[in-house]
């Protein structure tokens, strides 16, 4: 790694003034860093690029050999056969998915800011109790609970419905961690003023705390999208009627061992990351602060 | 909101709760109920879903409990021990199964650790270009793992996809079977992982990497360190919490493996590649063994939080030398 | 877009807090009643009120749309039921309807592989069909025996075969021809067959891709070559694996060999051998017609024909599968939903003729004796294999056995990690204990 250096970006190190012929021969040194850059790029950019040339192929165009990166014939053939079939009701998995994952971050948000906001600026008996029990199932694997939390879930009556996806995957100690980190981080002084106003621990959270505290809600918020979005285990167990479905696991049904229809199946990738990857577009700032913030403060 | 009527007592003098005698003070004025009740939506779903199921696992785990059997009796410890009974074949399997996951964790750690530091070092230069790149590197880890496992299921099929078609034209001519054979399974399952979540990891060392204090640097240079001697003397010791929350959280995130070996080669070839968690979920909701399932997953998770502690430890005492 | 469930019900609120309160007593109160039932006493040929049966399956294919315009023809025969058809990959169908049984979302009736009815009549999650079979007027002599005998386990009827679908032979016409070979007479016997592979080899040509690894079940071909060769998978009870005897050991040398020869791509998928073979890339596939036929005549310009499994062994034998109806457990039955389930069964069953274009054989010999079926040239090559069609012995869990501990085993073989004798001999220990369980486990179930 001889081209990269580690000079912190926050305060880039002023280098002496260069003569000319150095500015060359140092921007001549950026060749090698550049292609290493772009080579990587197109390595995790091209399945990608590879998926969506494939949901425009015939079906024939698809499996033909060799392969062509660009279709010989432009075809919505998959995504016609996906909209259409009514084996594969992938309208329906969309709003499943939606619905699903809107219900889990609206439920996240609420829950874990309230209990986030207790445990940063309140005092009561048992709050090291309650933030230690929640603290240590961060580090607890997720798989532990699958088993009694299928017979949980089934015992609540919420089998193939989207309460088993909202509710359950909100237990996440994540969210009140990383809020919780945030609440502390603010300035005391705005609460105490609204304090002295007569506002009460309710007023003071809506009125003072959430408006300040945007940025990491929408961190959160997107973070547990994303999640919801892409989960695939439970969705798998704890869904019955294909019509119940999240796009995710009705993906990985599209998949038949033989004559595997790769368009429509493409077609139905492409579908599924898409709202991921718009989301992501837009709100890459906050993924990428929240994952580095979560990262650090661990 | 029930909360907010009940919350409403005002807290006009509880101003400093952590600094003056708080407990005594909030609960002459009445609001004592309040961080219970902020607190209670969250405590209820986890203890429903989290503190409940942990309980309820490991009473599972002591029956002989079949989804389907009327009688589900009591068998102590018997399901632990039958999974150390090296005669038993689901003892067999289960270690088999472990075997696979300790292999993936062995092999896609270290590439999930020291990749994304090389390319978080590359990146935390200032250079047009730099938020784009970062992005890019990012992206697959929106992607959900059932759209990268059609995905890589198809560029990597051995006879008819697309990376064995470029690598015929490299000029290689036999075709690799990435989904078939070890030690091809175990390059695609740490690839396609290392190609998916490294852009996470890359992220949470950019962040370290930024908090570092600047003038250790510039001490540094002042000393006439080599820029070798700089990475080792300053940027390492100053990763050196964020090294440990990504070694933990990888170790913890590769043996979670399910997706990618479900999906892109079904634990094949034999069950070389079937790891702990898709065992246990067969067994569990496959063969509805679910006393057997839960033993074993207690089993996986006691290691992973020894490995954890282990780990963390390991931290610690270097930082005390 | 419609609402995609009830609107949060009052009853799931209280079932959050009930759950609070009641987790850990979940132990005493979740057993299931999966006994056996008496079904309500109803006749076939419902004329009530219109009503939805809901019938799950693994068609998700071809096959699939076939039977839903089978559906639509009996909707237009009944207008008064509507059966809507959930179709989803045959693993999940296993792993997801016994669960629903359990949980009381089961539908009212689903099609299964004949291989694991005898699993889930043990388990309790289907109910005994003695007495449907009469009601819906069917009889032994209108089947073939040995596929009528195949819904009967433990002197119960537990399901109603609909067809039967025996792995055969599919050839392509033209690489054959480019090969020099005849391509309207493909090889039926051992000696053709290698002498055939041999000359599509000296052209640069693997004839047979043999997968190694197939989702759908690497071990079929190893199922009838050692059925040919003499051998028998368990003992007749299902206690005792017998796959490691000297038949099962020459079958699965006759695999191996055709790989080292080069008649077989090594390490190939069970996908990659289907999609070699519409791009003319080999020239021999084993496969169930149910699967392959329509999947193949969707493929433009290839020319392909199909004949029963070659005769490798000293005698003809095919594993075959069978597609079998069967009646869910409900906690309660609705004497209305019965009968309506009885009047498709009884329609589907004489119109599965129309199933025939799906690929498999009907089971009614009737049918398959039809002028219609002889109009279907692939579906009547294949049917020659009938009086030669071997199953699975009707044992609970056999299935888990032949997936878990068999097929990976031959896989290993395949792969070249193992020799044919010393897998399938540590896979014989391997089944022995896992027969053991599943017979005390089953035994236990049913008492």
């Amino acid at each position: 790694m001889a081209v990269s250096t580690t000079a912190p970006s926050k305060a880039p190190a002023p280098r002496p003034a260069a003569s000319p012929g150095r500015r060359r021969s140092r921007a001549w040194a950026q060749v090698p860093f550049y292609a290493v850059l772009l080579a990587l790029s197109v390595a995790f950019f091209a399945p990608i690029l590879w998926m969506i040339s494939t949901s425009f192929k015939t079906a024939g165009d698809a499996t033909a050999l060799p392969p062509q990166w660009i279709p010989p014939t432009w075809s919505t053939e998959g995504y016609q056969t996906l909209l259409t079939d009514p084996q594969v009701p992938v309208l329906r998995w969309l709003a499943n998915s939606l619905v699903a994952g809107i219900g889990h971050t609206v439920l996240v948000l609420a829950t874990a800011a309230l209990a986030a906001y207790a445990l940063a600026r309140m005092n009561f008996r048992g709050k090291n109790l309650a933030f230690g029990l929640i603290v240590s199932t961060l580090f607890v694997p997720g798989f532990v609970f699958l088993m009694p939390n299928y017979l949980i879930v089934d015992a609540l009556d919420w089998l193939d419905s989207m309460w088993a996806l909202i509710v359950p995957s909100a237990a996440s100690a994540f969210g009140v961690f990383f809020l919780r980190q945030f609440f502390l981080s603010l300035p005391r002084e705005l609460e105490e003023a609204a304090l002295l106003d007569g506002a009460n621990r309710w007023q003071i959270f809506r009125r003072v705390v959430v408006p300040l505290s945007l940025a990491p809600l929408s961190t959160l918020a997107v973070l547990s999208f994303l999640g919801s979005w892409n989960d695939f285990l439970w969705p798998l167990y704890v869904l019955f009627n294909p019509e119940n479905l999240t796009l995710p696991a009705g993906l990985a049904t599209l998949r038949n061992a033989y004559g595997t229809d790769f368009p429509a199946v493409m077609a139905g990738a492409v579908l599924a990351s898409l709202p991921v990857l718009v989301i992501y577009a837009v709100a890459q700032r906050y993924i990428i602060a929240g994952v580095s913030r979560s990262g650090l403060k661990g | 909101m029930t909360t907010a009527d009940l919350a409403s007592q005002p807290v006009r003098e509880d101003r400093a709760p952590e600094q003056t005698a708080p407990r005594a003070r909030s609960a002459r004025h009445g609001s004592r109920y309040a961080p219970y009740l902020f607190l209670a939506p969250f405590m209820i779903i986890f203890g429903v879903f989290v503190l409940a199921p942990a309980a309820y696992g490991v009473w599972i785990s002591l029956h002989n409990w079949d989804f389907f059997l009327p009688s589900r009796p009591w068998v102590g410890l018997g399901n632990y021990l039958e999974l150390f009974d090296p005669t038993a074949l689901v003892a067999v399997q289960f270690w088999e199964s472990m075997r696979a996951t300790g292999l993936f964790v062995l092999f896609s750690v270290p590439f999930l650790v020291v990749i994304p530091l090389g390319l978080a070092l590359m990146l935390n230069r200032t250079f047009p270009g730099r938020t784009f790149f970062r992005a890019v590197y990012f992206a697959p880890y929106v992607l959900g793992v059932s759209v990268i496992g059609v995905l890589w299921q198809y560029l990597l099929n051995a006879n008819a996809g697309l990376i064995n078609y470029h690598l015929a034209q490299l000029g290689i001519a036999e075709a690799i079977p990435w989904l078939t054979a070890t030690p091809w399974v175990w390059v695609t399952l740490v690839g396609v992982t290392v190609w998916w979540t490294l852009g996470f990891n890359a992220v949470v060392y950019l962040a370290g990497l930024q908090g570092i204090d600047t003038t250790l640097y510039e001490a540094a240079r002042v000393d006439g360190a080599t820029k070798r001697h700089e990475f080792w003397h300053v940027t390492l010791p100053g990763l050196r919490p964020v090294l440990l929350f990504v070694i933990t959280i990888t170790i913890l995130a590769s043996a979670n493996v399910f997706g990618q070996a479900y999906l892109l080669t079904g634990g094949a070839p034999s069950s070389e590649t079937r790891t702990a968690i898709m065992y246990i979920a067969q067994t569990g909701f496959e063969q509805f063994r679910i006393g057997k399932a839960s033993a074993m997953s207690y089993i996986l998770a006691l290691l992973l939080i020894g490995v954890s502690t282990l780990n963390f430890l390991l931290f610690r005492r270097q930082e005390r030398n | 877009m419609t609402l995609l469930h009830p609107p949060p019900s009052r009853r799931a609120f209280l079932g959050l807090g009930a759950g609070a309160v009641g987790a850990a007593a979940l132990g005493a109160c979740g057993a299931p009643d999966l006994s056996a039932v008496d079904l309500p006493d109803v006749q076939e040929g419902y004329d009530g009120p219109p009503l939805t049966l809901r019938f799950w399956n693994g068609l998700t294919g071809g096959d699939g749309a076939i039977m839903r315009d089978l559906l639509l023809e009996f909707g237009q025969a009944h207008p008064n039921i509507t059966v809507q058809m959930f179709a989803m990959p045959w693993s999940s169908f296993y792993q997801k309807f016994p669960a629903a049984v359990v949980s009381g979302l089961a539908p009212d009736l689903g099609l299964m592989q004949n291989f694991h009815v005898a699993t889930n009549a043990a388990r309790g999650v289907i109910v005994s069909l003695d007495e449907v079979a009469d009601r819906v007027g069917l009889t032994e002599d209108q089947f073939a025996t040995t596929v009528w005998q195949s819904g009967i386990v433990g002197e119960q009827r537990y399901s109603i075969p609909l067809d039967v679908w025996p792995d055969s032979l599919f050839y392509n016409k033209r690489v054959l021809a480019d090969a020099g070979l005849d391509p309207e007479d493909p090889p039926r016997d051992r000696a053709s067959y290698e002498a055939a592979l041999e000359t599509l080899a000296a052209q640069g040509v693997a004839g047979h891709w043999l997968p190694a690894v197939d989702p759908q079940g690497v071990g079929r071909g190893f199922d009838s070559l050692q059925w040919q060769m003499g051998g028998e998978l368990y003992d007749e009870t299902g206690s005792r694996a017998l796959f490691n005897g000297p038949a099962g050991v020459e079958a699965l040398t006759w695999q191996l060999e055709r790989i080292r020869a080069g008649h077989s791509k090594p390490n190939v998928n069970g996908g990659d051998a289907n999609v070699a073979f519409k791009n003319n890339l080999n020239a021999f596939l084993w496969g169930g017609p149910g699967a392959l036929i329509n999947d193949l005549s969707s493929v433009e310009d290839l020319d392909w024909g199909v004949v029963p499994l070659p005769r490798i062994g000293d005698r003809a034998a095919s594993f075959s599968g069978s597609h079998q109806f069967v009646i869910m457990r409900q906690r309660t039955f609705d004497p209305d939903r019965l009968a309506a389930t009885y009047t498709f069964l009884s329609w589907i069953s004489a119109n599965s003729i129309g199933w025939a274009g799906a690929g498999p054989v009907p089971a009614r010999r009737d049918v398959v004796e039809s002028a219609e079926f002889a109009a279907l040239p692939a579906q009547s090559a294949v049917a020659e294999a009938l009086p030669d069609v071997r199953f699975y012995p009707l044992v609970p869990g056999i299935f888990e056995v032949q997936s878990t501990i068999l097929y990976p085993a031959i896989s290993d073989v395949l792969l070249g990690h193992a020799s044919p004798q010393e897998a399938l001999d540590e896979a014989a220990a391997q089944a022995a204990y896992l027969l053991e369980e599943n017979r005390q486990k089953y035994a236990e179930a049913r008492a």
